[in-house]
């Protein structure tokens, strides 16, 4: 019974069960104290990971919480101090738990000197589930109030959901202040059309997952990311290809889970994807993929970095203007996924393509881009290579880059190792293409009665032999 | 200053500075940014534009597609600031 509650990732069975007990309370206790109840399941499902987890993040409410009073409170110098402490307190937080060895800081040095093991302190867990996300939530939180975009939030336990709301706490969507405070005070309304949206993107994220990415996950030869130099460019770039779709069903499937997850809560979490592999271009892709992150990144580090640049000089036409702030943007958003050189690379590389994209646009005569299969094919393929850091480590990834230019067979084609990844491969471009109309699973319900009965069918019974094999891998950016 | 002349500003400005085109044909429902003629960079200017030509600030969070996407748009929401 503690296993079963043990870490619950949201496609374990234990989150479910966990989510339907939630789900009875909070329908039965009176509307005031279903905010609390929401609160409560946080931080009983932080517990589950690790019960420092969910400590830390009262802690950081707390700050959080009193930083926003005094913001608020005060005026012109003192205001910006406030701001910058809140700042560097939430960066310094992420910094340490996510770049630094605690085993190596001089206080945890002194506890072990005192005879406390790293064992006892959990140092190898001592990551908070879901600390990049809330981290960012508690900047643009403070920022606005600053800013006095919003009002300050008074209520505590308004702003420890904020941060804490367990649909969204592993990996986001990153959500905004207002429009969750918003929903926090507004009555919750579970009727027939927002129980069936929910449960249908809980469907469809779990088979996004589990069907589709952890079965590309089991069938990727492991050899081609470690050994790329043994194989040549038909098998590297499927399986890259491959690689990309599993991780784009990972994350989508998992924001399709939460969503639904907060929908039966009588709460809307924000889009993340929109069907990122029909791009066709560079901006085109960051306003497709992971876009909580992606708006994350335009309204708090890109446009207050092109508006500085443009006071100073205006043209749309200067160069640095045009490169700085993708650059700029896209280093942060590096730093962000990781404590290793090569993401600092796959945000320069993401930077650079989409600055060359800019200065071509602006040197360009106006006419709208061709929305050609062209244009979505090109813009995949040149991702493609450069996200190739997002995976691999610098050695790893010039390897892979060598093999590019390396022409020979097709060595892992046999029916065997391609016939799961094909599948699955051209289901998830089956659901983006009838997601289209809608711009997300809602899409699906256009489908005739026959086609959704049958792949509701097919999709239950491979889940259930998907559970059956217990073979559901952790999501990926539940690691950022 | 009314929305007609706001209006007329900004399209000469979108025209000569963002389309480079200054004989493009720019309706004011025309949707910029959905059909690709504008980007994140492209509000950037017009909120700084905003900023030196009608003296109001729209704030970073407020210069996104559903508020932003056409002339109709753009010259409703500067007035907003303008009378705020």
């Amino acid at each position: 019974m503690t296993d079963f509650f043990s870490n619950l990732s949201i496609t374990t069975l234990g989150f479910f069960a966990f989510v339907l007990i939630t789900f009875g309370i909070y329908y039965l206790v009176p509307r005031k104290a279903q905010n609390l109840v929401l609160l409560l399941a946080s931080l009983v499902f932080c517990i589950t990971w690790n019960w420092t987890f969910a400590l830390i993040l009262v802690v950081f409410s707390i700050i959080n919480y009193f930083l926003a009073l005094q913001i608020d409170s005060s005026q012109d110098k003192a205001r910006l101090r406030w701001l910058w402490t809140g700042i560097v307190l939430n960066v310094s937080a992420l910094l340490f738990y996510k770049y630094f060895d605690q085993s190596q800081v001089i206080f945890f040095k002194a506890l072990f000197r005192l005879g406390v093991t790293p064992t006892q302190l959990e140092l190898s867990i001592l990551q908070p589930i879901g600390i990049s996300f809330y981290v960012l939530q508690a900047i643009s939180y403070l920022v606005d109030i600053f800013r006095k975009q919003i009002a300050v939030n008074r209520n505590f336990l308004e702003v420890s959901l904020y941060l804490a709301y367990f649909p969204k706490l592993l990996a986001g969507p990153i959500e905004r202040a207002q429009n969750f405070f918003d929903q926090l005070r507004a009555d919750r309304v579970l009727d027939n059309q927002q129980l069936t949206d929910s449960l249908l993107k809980i469907f469809v994220g779990l088979s996004r997952k589990i069907i589709i990415s952890d079965t590309i996950l089991q069938t990727i030869p492991r050899g081609v990311f470690a050994n790329p130099s043994a194989y040549s460019i038909m098998d590297l770039v499927f399986w890259w290809f491959a690689f990309g779709v599993m991780v784009y069903n990972d994350f989508a499937g998992y924001t399709s889970i939460a969503r639904g997850v907060s929908g039966l809560f009588g709460i809307q979490l924000s889009p993340n994807f929109e069907q990122p592999f029909f791009s066709t271009s560079f901006l085109d892709f960051w306003n497709r993929w992971h876009m909580s992150l992606s708006n994350w990144l335009r309204d708090y580090i890109y446009l207050p970095v092109s508006r500085a640049m443009l006071r100073r000089n205006p043209s749309g036409r200067y160069l640095p203007n045009l490169i700085v702030p993708p650059l700029v943007t896209m280093l942060v958003s590096g730093i962000w996924h990781g404590a290793a050189i090569h993401f600092i690379l796959w945000g320069l590389l993401n930077g650079a393509v989409q600055a060359w994209e800019r200065v071509q646009k602006s040197r360009r005569k106006s006419a709208a881009p061709p929305l050609t299969k062209w244009a979505i094919i090109g813009t995949i393929f040149v991702l493609l290579i450069i996200n190739v850091p997002f995976k691999l480590d610098i050695a790893g990834a010039l390897a892979f880059w060598s093999g590019l230019f390396r022409w020979g067979p097709f060595q892992t084609f046999t029916l065997a190792t391609t016939l799961k990844p094909f599948f699955v491969i051209a289901l998830s471009f089956y659901l983006d293409v009838k997601q289209l109309p809608e711009r997300d699973e809602r899409g699906l319900l256009r489908l005739p009665k026959a086609t959704q009965i049958f792949l509701l069918a097919a999709g239950l019974f491979l889940l259930f032999l998907a559970t059956r094999q217990q073979i559901a891998a952790p999501f990926i950016y539940q690691e950022f | 200053m009314d929305q007609n002349e706001i209006k007329a500003k900004l399209r000469k400005f979108i025209c000569n500075e963002i389309l480079n085109n200054a004989e493009y044909p720019l309706k004011d429902d025309e949707a910029l940014i959905t059909s690709g003629l504008m980007d994140s960079f492209s509000l950037a200017q017009v909120g700084v534009f905003a900023e030196l030509e009608f003296n109001v600030y729209i704030p970073d969070p407020e210069l996104t597609v559903d508020r932003m996407n056409t002339l109709d748009d753009m010259s409703a929401r500067i007035l907003e600031k303008m009378q705020a």
